[in-house]
């Protein structure tokens, strides 16, 4: 009875000190994460224009979005097409990449990550006088060639498509880090006995590769689509949704409709849809790729 | 000597005596002592001047200090309401947007006489500007209306001598100021379509009251763009686009007047200082404004808009007489041995307007550049503020983007002005009911 009294007196020590531990990050957490999403999941149901008293409207909020707001409506398509594209992509050029300098120097790597580091905002002014149309670099370089000129980020046709250029040339050089480092991690054994059964190049890569850089690539689509829901500066320093609401997405209207409108809660509303959307395609994106890995082979 | 230093010393005694005897028996306190909080967006060098008034109405009034603070325009968006919340707004603050202000208890009242002063010594715009519910808000300074802009020579290289008057002078003078290539595509454009920014709804907003209508207007507040003076203006607008005359995605805008590819357009008085004079002098040079041209079949005279910035007294300063009389002198008092007021000194720094009617003698305003501006300003029925309404900001964005869906998908107008109005409309009800 007295150890069993002394065992649990130990088992509660461990757990007063894990909770002690951990106290500091929860404290910070709760304050900073926690706590305003729970704020901004709660204002959802008021009206609030920042100055006065909240007014509970239900889920007033929510059907206006869906109903109503066309502006968001829009946004929602936007950020759709934006997140497949990017995320296609990204991935498909950062696999390209590490596969190509696999064997390579480290020169090529550091070229490739160095856009990962510099500013986004720098990047966005830099960007925007390359888009220029009459003065640009991009169309200077296609009319040396004889190629067409769009207006980029003036025409609704090519806005959307002039972010999603910008965004793959920032992100490819971390996804291709994480990849490489994937790649590199995969036994040569593999390799071997697929060489010794006969496998092509394509063959190896298709059956051996893919497979056991599934966690890699799990990794890697989901912080891409992750980021791509949420993409901002590069909609704020190029087009600011427009021309129309062309390249208008989901956290461009959300900053909008709160910090320039003083719709607090239409803009917590977009803020919870767009949370849920992302967590059911993480969810589903978990699930989809449960199997795979170097366990599972 | 020691007769001296006691007769010093007596009198001394006496005068201070007296001193506290006359107070305590007429119960006058001694000067309260006062700090003053003041935000503008005025930073760097351009907060010289307001810095050397404060110091100089600090040396005339020692009970006071005020504190200054310069923040970016931009930050002052967000900060006003995240210190409004805490309860930490400072006394004045230098800013737009008289309707939203008044209109969520940001900002106080003018006192009787202070409302006085400024509908006896503002020019028309000003008192409009800082008017919400026929009360008035604060002291209007910056100023700034829209005039037509153009390239002088650009116009004599086409054959024209006189700047147009009416719309058809104008698509006349474009027709003959815009070149295109034997492909179509253009080398030379008549007016610009400044699609990226707020000017695009000014301008639209402009040549709807020159056509004789009325962009937002009625109590309650409604938008009226989808009326015949509205489509009008769009689709004249629409025009110079399909005609060749105006490209909004062949360049931007900026670009095309001060690389003098672009001839015309309609922008505020700001922009030639900012950006083409600081960036180009030379073409600078060369541009002149004139009033807006009109449609005579609808008026009979030019209008442009003007907007202002105004200094008001927070609903949380604990000092409100005090800041309205530092405002008073900042804005309405005319420097000694000067004609203009203090206000007007800082305002010119950034090429803006003050709204004051004691400034007519100030050397920048008679300037080549900015003269007609000044006097369109001045001239009564000539430069209108937009009603100053809550939600104004949103309903200016639904516009922005409606046009820019008109002049570069093609969009059809009608039906564009028409959602676009019900739209801003149905915000309208929601924040005046009625």
């Amino acid at each position: 009875m007295e150890k069993k009294k002394k065992t649990l007196n130990k088992k509660t020590r461990r757990t007063l000190t894990a909770v002690l531990f951990l106290l500091p990050v929860l404290s910070v957490l709760t304050v900073f994460v926690f706590g305003p999403v729970a704020f901004t999941f709660y204002i959802s149901f008021f009206k609030w224009d920042f100055y006065t008293t909240p007014e509970f409207n239900g889920l007033g909020n929510y059907i206006n979005l869906f109903t109503r707001n066309v502006a968001f409506q829009t946004a929602l398509i936007n950020t759709v097409m934006y997140t497949i594209l990017q995320v296609a992509m990204t991935i498909g050029l950062a696999l390209l990449l590490a596969f190509m300098i696999t064997e390579r120097s480290n020169v090529l790597r550091i070229v490739y990550f160095m856009p990962v580091v510099t500013s986004a905002v720098a990047d966005g002014l830099i960007w925007k006088y390359m888009y220029e149309p009459h003065y640009g670099l991009f169309n200077y370089a296609l009319s040396f060639f004889s190629l067409p000129t769009p207006a980029w980020l003036l025409d609704s046709q090519t806005s959307l498509l002039s972010i999603v250029f910008m965004d793959v040339w920032k992100a490819v050089g971390f996804y291709m880090i994480i990849l490489l480092a994937g790649l590199k991690g995969l036994p040569r054994t593999y390799y071997e006995a697929a060489r010794t059964d006969g496998a092509s190049t394509w063959q190896s890569v298709r059956m051996v590769t893919l497979p056991l850089l599934k966690p890699a690539l799990l990794f890697v689509l989901i912080m891409n689509v992750l980021g791509s829901f949420q993409v901002f500066t590069s909609v704020f320093m190029l087009t600011q949704g427009g021309p129309g609401y062309s390249s208008l997405t989901i956290s461009f209207l959300t900053y909008k409709t709160a910090f320039n409108f003083f719709k607090m809660g239409d803009g917590c509303a977009m803020s919870v849809v767009l949370t849920l959307i992302v967590l059911a395609i993480s969810v589903f994106q978990m699930r989809m790729f449960r199997k795979g890995g170097m366990m599972e082979y | 000597m020691t007769i001296l230093i006691i007769a010093v010393v007596v009198v001394a005694a006496a005068g201070t005596g007296g001193y506290y005897a006359y107070n305590t028996y007429f119960n006058i306190p001694p000067p309260e002592k006062v700090t003053l909080t003041m935000w503008t967006h005025y930073t760097g060098n351009a907060s010289d001047p307001i810095k050397n008034y404060i110091a100089e109405y600090q040396t005339l009034h020692p009970e006071i200090t005020i504190s200054y603070e310069a923040i970016d325009y931009e930050q002052l968006v967000t900060k006003i309401p995240a210190e409004f919340l805490a309860g930490n707004l400072p006394d004045i603050i230098h800013y737009g947007g008289t309707g939203d202000l008044a209109e969520r208890g940001v900002i106080s009242e003018a006192p009787s006489d202070i409302a006085q002063d400024i509908r006896d010594n503002f020019i028309e715009l000003g008192v409009q500007g800082v008017t919400s519910n026929g009360t008035i808000w604060g002291y209007p300074d910056e100023a700034g209306n829209a005039l037509f802009i153009y390239n002088e020579e650009m116009f004599q290289e086409a054959g024209i001598t006189n700047p147009p008057t009416t719309w058809d002078e104008m698509t006349e003078d474009f027709r003959k100021l815009a070149k295109l290539d034997n492909s179509g595509q253009p080398i030379q454009l008549a007016m610009s379509i400044p699609i990226e920014s707020d000017e695009n709804t000014a301008m639209f907003n402009m040549l709807m009251m020159a056509d004789g209508g009325d962009p937002i207007s009625g109590t309650p507040p409604r938008v009226h763009w989808d009326s015949q003076a509205g489509i009008g203006a769009a689709k004249l607008i629409r025009s110079w686009i399909d005609n060749g005359y105006a490209n909004p995605t062949w360049m931007t805008w900026q670009e095309g007047i001060r690389k003098e590819k672009i001839a015309c357009a309609i922008v505020a008085s700001w922009f030639g200082h900012w950006e083409i004079e600081v960036q180009d002098p030379a073409v600078f040079a060369i541009f002149r404004a004139v009033p807006i041209p009109y449609n005579p079949n609808q008026v009979n005279h030019s209008v442009s808009i003007g907007y202002n910035m105004a200094c008001y007294v927070t609903s949380q300063s604990k000092h409100p007489r005090q800041a309205w009389d530092f405002l008073k002198w900042l804005n309405s008092d005319t420097i000694p041995d000067k004609t203009y007021t203090r206000m007007a000194d800082q305002i010119a720094i950034g090429v803006g307007m003050p709204c004051c009617h004691k400034t007519s003698d100030h050397p920048l305003y008679h300037t080549t550049w900015l003269e007609p501006f000044v006097t369109a300003l001045r001239t009564s029925g000539a430069a209108r503020a937009m009603p100053q309404i809550k939600g104004g900001t949103e309903v200016q964005e639904i516009l922005h983007r409606s046009l820019q869906r008109i002049w570069v998908e093609n969009a059809d107008v009608e039906t564009t002005l028409e959602q676009a109005a019900q739209e801003a409309n149905n915000i309208l009800q929601e924040n005046y009911p009625g």
